[in-house]
């Protein structure tokens, strides 16, 4: 005998509610479904389950009564398994953020970073995904959220872009007095671009930057930058427009200056869809607000 | 949230199997619902219960947790389905008797049903409905088994038994003009170059393990093909086609009615194995159901009394 789990939802509603009319409110169906359920159950014990009165009160049987004592054992299981739901749900569900190494050592992450930290939803943990990787750990479920320069296109992805990382000027000599530079001061510098994702963004800022009156720079890459950076800068590079990182293995020998009027690389958050967790959406919301850029003042206190 | 119960089973089954395909096989749905299902049970617990790796599928550690309990539910509600069909049985008198598919087994099932009389209700079902007759006995899915066995084959402490015959040895049987053994001359290890037609599991419990077993620790090798049957009359009907030397324990040539079929025949292992087959009544030990204890008592002495059940005739 194996009973439709929906029959057995039913004949509980009606066990507890004693009407068909109620049991079916209970259980958002027609009144004759219910008594379709209901009598589909009596043929299939072969018995009569519940007696109904005028009124349309229904009374439980003898059979009733024996099945409903029988499905305690299974009724406390499904409990149990709710109440794992909830305490997995009350210490936190993890959450994965996956990003490429050069996009998880910025300030920018950083300060996203800790905007969801203290959220007692979830518990963040940190996964390193690089470049390609990153549709395959969304589908493959190794991480919950990809940030990367650019969403991820496809129809079960959502991508939505957060305010973008801006840029600074690493400067081998301090320039004081300056809070912030113009493309136009690079004009007498000899001068890089540091590129930590794809090449032909990084190009289209440099040319941007180069129109903005700073006469010629080249790209390099983030591993030559950050060298430089650490290494007392010698030779002829003086200054490297950047993505301020976190950290570096060793203190940097240079100094940041905020790059004024030109944006920064963008930055897209990539998630499921169809995501277990409900909350994805409304955090992107909260990192978005946790990443608008406060005024210039609290900016410099940032960096 | 209420978890869904199809949802679980389908999310027990695929943890353990870890193959969409296979799940989607074995609950008679398609591919595309199993990973519906599956995303349904996730959205509704808000959870990831899988991680699809380049090795397979694996559960998550709130996956696991979860499955631990689920299975429970599954098994919970399978339990009820079991548990409620024996209180229906009970309320109505109805006695289930499982009985194999020998030749005697068939004589017993027809005559039990001809000499029931009107109040008696009684259910036939057969071993291959079931994983195993001594669960089934167990599990109050049936009431009464009637079968063969090889040796100890089904003599446990829960379960009693009442044996109706006891046969030693071991019987070959085979067609003569696809093989020309002299029975007189003919040594055991020759099944080893032939296919052997033996009593599956379900129709003889215990031969075919010992058969294996027994070929390859005395003798290092298995026969080329074994074919296991479910029912005597399909074996009698390839042993006699020639398909293969026939290997039944205990007086196989009487029970299976070849022994007048003009096939080579030749009986073995008689002391080695003085209770190879004993056909039996068993019931739970602890039954007291006045109806499946009646039905157990006719059982028993239809077959005393009626030499046409046992015998060749």
């Amino acid at each position: 005998m194996n009973f439709d789990p929906l029959h057995l939802r039913a004949f509980t509603a009606l066990m507890n509610e004693g009407s068909v009319s109620r049991a079916s409110l209970e259980l958002r169906t027609s009144p004759s479904n219910v008594r379709r359920i209901w009598q589909n159950l009596e043929e299939q014990l072969g018995d009569r389950l519940f007696i109904s009165d005028e009124s349309g009160e229904t009374r439980p049987t003898g059979a009733a009564k024996l099945l409903d004592r029988e499905m305690v054992a299974l009724l406390n299981e499904i409990r149990r398994f709710e109440a794992s739901v909830r305490r997995i749900h009350g210490n936190g569900r993890t959450l994965r953020l996956g990003a490429d190494r050069n996009v998880f050592n910025t300030r920018h992450f950083g300060r996203l970073f800790n905007a969801l930290r203290n959220d007692s939803r979830f518990r963040i943990s940190f996964v390193e995904v690089t470049g390609e990787e990153g549709r395959g750990a969304l589908e493959a479920g190794g991480c919950d959220m990809v940030f990367a320069l650019d969403g991820t296109p496809g129809r079960r992805f959502e991508s939505r872009e957060l305010p973008p990382m801006r840029f600074d000027v690493a400067c081998a000599r301090p320039r004081d007095g300056e809070p912030v530079l113009n493309p136009s001061s690079l004009a007498d510098l000899n001068w890089s671009l540091a590129d930590f994702a794809t090449n032909s963004l990084a190009l289209d800022r440099l040319r941007k930057i180069e129109a903005g009156g700073a006469g010629s720079g080249r790209l390099c890459s983030q591993v030559q930058f950050m060298r430089w950076a650490e290494e007392r800068p010698e030779g002829d590079t003086e200054a490297i427009v950047c993505v301020q990182p976190a950290s570096f293995s060793r203190s940097p020998q240079v100094s940041f200056v905020p790059l004024e009027s030109v944006a920064g690389f963008p930055l897209c958050v990539t998630y499921l869809k169809q995501h277990p967790y409900e909350f994805l959406p409304v955090i992107t919301d909260q990192m978005e607000r946790a990443l608008k850029t406060p005024p210039d003042g609290s900016r410099s206190a940032l960096s | 949230m209420d978890p869904d119960l199809p949802c679980l089973e389908t999310f027990v089954i695929l943890a353990e199997r870890g193959s969409f395909s296979e799940t989607a096989a074995i609950q008679c749905i398609s591919q595309p619902a199993v990973s519906q299902r599956i995303a349904k049970l996730e959205a509704s617990t808000g959870l990831r219960l899988f991680l699809r790796t380049q090795e397979g599928l694996t559960t998550t550690r709130e996956g696991k947790e979860l499955l631990e309990i689920a299975s429970r539910i599954v098994a919970e509600h399978e339990r009820l389905g079991v548990r409620m069909s024996r209180h229906v049985r009970e309320m109505k008198g109805i006695v289930r008797v499982m009985i194999d598919r020998s030749i005697v087994g068939e004589r017993i099932e027809e005559s039990l049903l001809h000499c029931m009389a009107d109040e008696d209700r009684i259910e036939i079902v057969h071993p291959d409905e079931f994983h195993s007759w001594v669960d089934a006995l167990d599990h109050h899915q049936v009431d009464i088994v009637v079968t063969g066995t090889f040796l100890q084959a089904g003599q446990v402490a829960s379960l009693q038994r009442v044996e109706l015959g006891c046969q030693r040895g071991t019987t070959l049987a085979w067609n003569r003009v696809y093989f020309d053994f002299d029975p007189g001359t003919f040594r055991f290890p020759e099944i080893l170059r032939c296919t052997i037609l033996v009593p599956s599991e379900k129709l003889i419990p215990g031969y075919l393990p010992f058969l294996e077993r027994w070929c390859s620790e005395s003798y290092g090798s298995l026969p080329p093909e074994i074919v296991a049957f479910d029912d005597e009359v399909s074996a009698r009907e390839a042993c006699l086609s020639g398909l293969g030397v026939l290997l039944f324990p205990g007086e196989a040539d009487t029970r299976m009615q070849i022994e007048t079929a003009g096939l080579g025949i030749v009986k073995t292992f008689e002391f080695l194995l003085p209770d190879a087959f004993s056909y039996s009544i068993y019931l739970r030990a602890e039954e007291n159901a006045q109806k499946v204890l009646e039905t157990a008592l006719k059982i028993n002495k239809m077959y005393r009394e009626k030499p046409t059940l046992r015998a060749g005739a």
